[in-house]
């Protein structure tokens, strides 16, 4: 790159200043090489918002049974209405928006990584609840539980949980 | 097959996530009579591994990912040929764990795999 701006710059004034234009735009663009690892950007890196959890959900609608190899159960449309409308109910806008992935057994599950912290929600669909695990990834220590999703202060302490953790990432 | 090994797993399109793989992919299901199944690397490279799984088995992967077998062992997993479904079939026996225990040794490796990065994909996982 330095020897092509070198030859541009003694051969054509003005395209040097416009190929050092481009050069700033696409340093503005490239990822820094300490947030890469193989795979591209670390999970960490990753913000999701709102929107993204609205449009991962509606993905997930579309997933007909046998959907991973011919197995796996297909989430009801019931069942994801009733979580989006419970998770936007219940859930900050502030606090670091959740992974989402089907199960196998037709359910979510939601997950974070929050700094040494992985933390998960498998959504039951059916009986509105979920299980819980936290996992301190340095001690292997962990905390599970289940939750009842129908229940105003057991979202309440979930989030608080989550926001507690956020908060000590700052 | 030896401490050194790379294991080989395929993961399905639908546990990535903008790149971020869910730890479902590092848990086998009730389905699979907890056991989850990997490729043998020292017989099997990623790519080859990947061919065989979608275009042979017919199954779907966005791409491979690895954990050594130390990295198994280190959690209780041993690693176990089973060529029987195919020469370079290795399973992860998590049967004797309770579902917690799974969910921890599936997060754990998730993360080693992860932090390792991608040894094929199929197509960049958004």
């Amino acid at each position: 790159m330095s020897l092509l701006l070198l030859y541009v710059a003694e051969s054509h004034g003005v395209v040097m200043a416009l190929a050092i234009l481009a050069a700033g735009i696409l340093a503005n663009l490239i990822v820094p090489a300490n947030r890469m690892s193989a795979a591209g950007l670390q999970a960490s890196d990753i913000k999701l918002d709102l929107n993204d959890v609205r449009a991962r959900l509606e993905e997930i609608r579309h997933l007909r049974d046998g959907w991973m190899d011919g197995k796996g159960v297909a989430p009801s449309n019931a069942g994801v209405n009733w979580f989006t409308k419970t998770f936007e109910a219940h859930y900050s806008v502030d606090l670091p928006q959740p992974f989402i992935y089907p199960t196998v057994e037709g359910g979510l599950q939601l997950e974070w990584s929050l700094g040494e912290h992985e933390l998960s929600l498998e959504v039951d669909l059916t009986h509105h609840t979920g299980d819980w695990h936290r996992l301190h990834l340095r001690t292997q220590q962990d905390d599970t539980r289940t939750i009842n999703l129908g229940v105003d202060a057991e979202w309440k302490r979930l989030v608080d949980e989550i926001g507690q953790l956020a908060k000590e990432l700052v | 097959m030896n401490s050194n090994t790379m294991l080989l797993r395929q993961v399905h399109p639908s546990f990535v996530q903008q790149g971020r793989v869910t730890s479902q992919a590092f848990r086998p299901t009730p389905k699979d009579e907890q056991k989850l199944s990997m490729y043998d690397g020292d017989q099997i490279a990623p790519q080859p591994a990947h061919r065989h799984y979608t275009e042979t088995l017919g199954c779907a992967s966005i791409g491979v990912m690895g954990v050594t077998v130390t990295e198994c062992t280190e959690l209780n997993l041993p690693a176990i040929a089973d060529p029987e479904p195919f020469p370079e079939h290795v399973v992860l026996d998590y049967s004797s764990f309770p579902k917690n225990v799974i969910e921890t040794k599936a997060k754990l490796l998730k993360v080693r795999a992860e932090t390792r990065g991608w040894l094929y994909e199929s197509a960049r996982a958004t």
